[in-house]
């Protein structure tokens, strides 16, 4: 058994990558089969876009940075948070902390204030707590 | 970990469910102050509710239980979790998403929403002919009605590879065909198709590591897609100001400082787990770090630190996330026909 399997299994493999190369949250064991050729017929994607009315994407920018860089795996999710009308960013991420980027009215759909932490009744910061 | 904002236990207050890496799916009860701290949401017989892997916050290691397995063939790891519908009997059921294949499970609620009593099983959901399947593995589930017609459709993003490869992170909307009392969901329709980073100098889209939803964001009137996710590209030649010449060294330095305090602690560790195994070295190993956390932490938030400065001043291929916003165009379209 290596040490690297024993670093990548514990939390430490992500808070602090410094021993094992990747910080994709992936462990030792993630290869292992599944037995996946005794399943049942698969429903599959079209690797082709399909029927999406959709733009090109666009990087969204909140009090003049690109959101989401400094997070690991950001995940928005689009509400109004201030209950003034208009649809505010949330971003969690993989530790489990969620960021709320507020609309800024008046300057169309896309300027958002920079994102601050959510924080739970306690005070403290929101913490949907990880291993 | 995408968050839900759900009434949860039908108390009128706004509730958040989310799975998180741990393996569960939480929830943060809102009261009149405003979120509690998430707690585990429990099946009907107390336990844990888990696909086959999870974080064991007792023995703090990776663990695996089969305890939930209908068919003890699947290997999953939940990641993500909403509040679902399923049945349309007004309490909510849970839908799982697996971080180590494509799969979504479904855990009934047989309770209510103030008393759930979730499912010990997990049962997998179907689409179209066969298991719901996403290439590259789920990274998050999401509940919209996409089309309007007061059901639940299911939106599911993916993680798909990290540095090396891309062409497995997509976007897919699994539109609910059937009844508030039978949900049934169509075969999928990819709405982000998967792409390469190859020959990509800058960043253009999303390749890996995607979590989406769906919203009207510029208040249009119309879903747009908001996806998180990490952009790959190689940057062609970077040219450099003397003074940033001069700052790239330096950082090269300090960075090869830091690689050597990692192999010391690196050496330490291997000393400190001697020859054992299994459970016996990941207990040392666990030990070792707590010890010393607050050097392991110093050390890795510089490096990130110096790293994040240093990349913008060299070439070579990069990564980074951010949250790209599509708009829907559709509806505006439309418009736009209708004004000619």
């Amino acid at each position: 058994m290596s040490i690297l399997y024993w670093l990548s299994v514990t939390p430490f493999s992500l808070s602090v990558p410094i021993f094992v190369g990747s910080i994709r949250p992936q462990s030792a064991t993630d290869q292992a089969s599944s037995g996946a050729a005794n399943r049942p017929a698969q429903s599959t994607p079209s690797t082709e876009a399909e029927a999406a009315p959709f733009g090109m994407p666009r990087r969204i920018e909140a009090g003049g940075k690109f959101l989401g860089t400094k997070r690991l795996y950001p995940s928005p999710v689009v509400r109004d948070m201030n209950g003034d009308g208009l649809a505010d960013l949330v971003v969690g991420d993989l530790w489990g902390k969620i960021t709320i980027a507020l609309r800024v009215a008046g300057k169309g759909p896309l300027a958002f204030e920079a994102d601050t932490e959510m924080k739970a009744a306690d005070g403290k910061a929101i913490d949907f707590h990880n291993w | 970990m995408s968050p839900q904002f759900v009434d949860f236990n039908s108390d009128g207050k706004i509730d958040i469910v989310a799975g998180t890496f741990d393996g569960s799916p939480h929830v943060a009860l809102g009261g009149e102050k405003g979120f509690d701290q998430p707690v585990q949401i429990l099946d009907a017989s107390g336990q844990r509710i888990v696909l086959n892997r999870f974080w064991n916050f007792d023995t703090k290691i990776w663990d695996s239980t089969k305890r939930a397995d209908l068919d003890g063939a699947t290997e999953g790891h939940a990641t993500s979790a909403i509040a679902f519908d399923w049945d349309g009997d007004g309490d909510f059921d849970l839908l799982l998403g697996d971080h180590k294949t494509g799969h979504v499970y479904l855990r009934t609620n047989d309770g209510t929403n103030a008393k759930p009593a979730f499912a010990t099983k997990n049962v997998p959901v179907r689409a179209g002919n066969g298991l719901i399947d996403v290439p590259g593995t789920v990274a998050t589930v999401r509940a919209v009605d996409w089309n309007g017609d007061g059901l639940q459709d299911l939106l599911v993003s993916s993680m798909g590879s990290g540095m090396s490869e891309a062409g497995r992170s997509g976007v897919y909307l699994f539109v609910n065909s059937g009844s508030k009392q039978r949900t049934s969901f169509a075969a999928p329709i990819t709405l982000v198709a998967p792409g390469t980073h190859d020959g990509i100098d800058h960043p253009v889209r999303p390749d890996s590591g995607l979590y989406a939803d769906l919203g009207d964001l510029d208040g249009d009137g119309d879903l747009d897609l908001l996806v998180g996710g990490y952009s790959h590209w190689t940057p062609g030649k970077v040219t450099l100001t003397p003074e940033q010449a001069k700052r790239a060294e330096e950082l090269r330095s300090e960075l090869k400082d830091c690689a050597s305090a990692q192999d010391k602690l690196n050496e330490a560790l291997e000393k400190a787990v001697g020859k054992a195994e299994g459970e016996e070295a990941a207990k040392l190993s666990q030990e070792f770090f707590e010890r010393h956390k607050s050097e392991i932490r110093a050390n890795g938030e510089k490096r990130q630190a110096l790293q994040q400065e240093l990349e913008p001043l060299e070439a070579g291929p990069k990564r980074l996330p951010f949250v790209w916003f599509y708009e829907n165009v559709s509806a505006k379209t439309a418009r736009d026909a209708g004004a000619r």
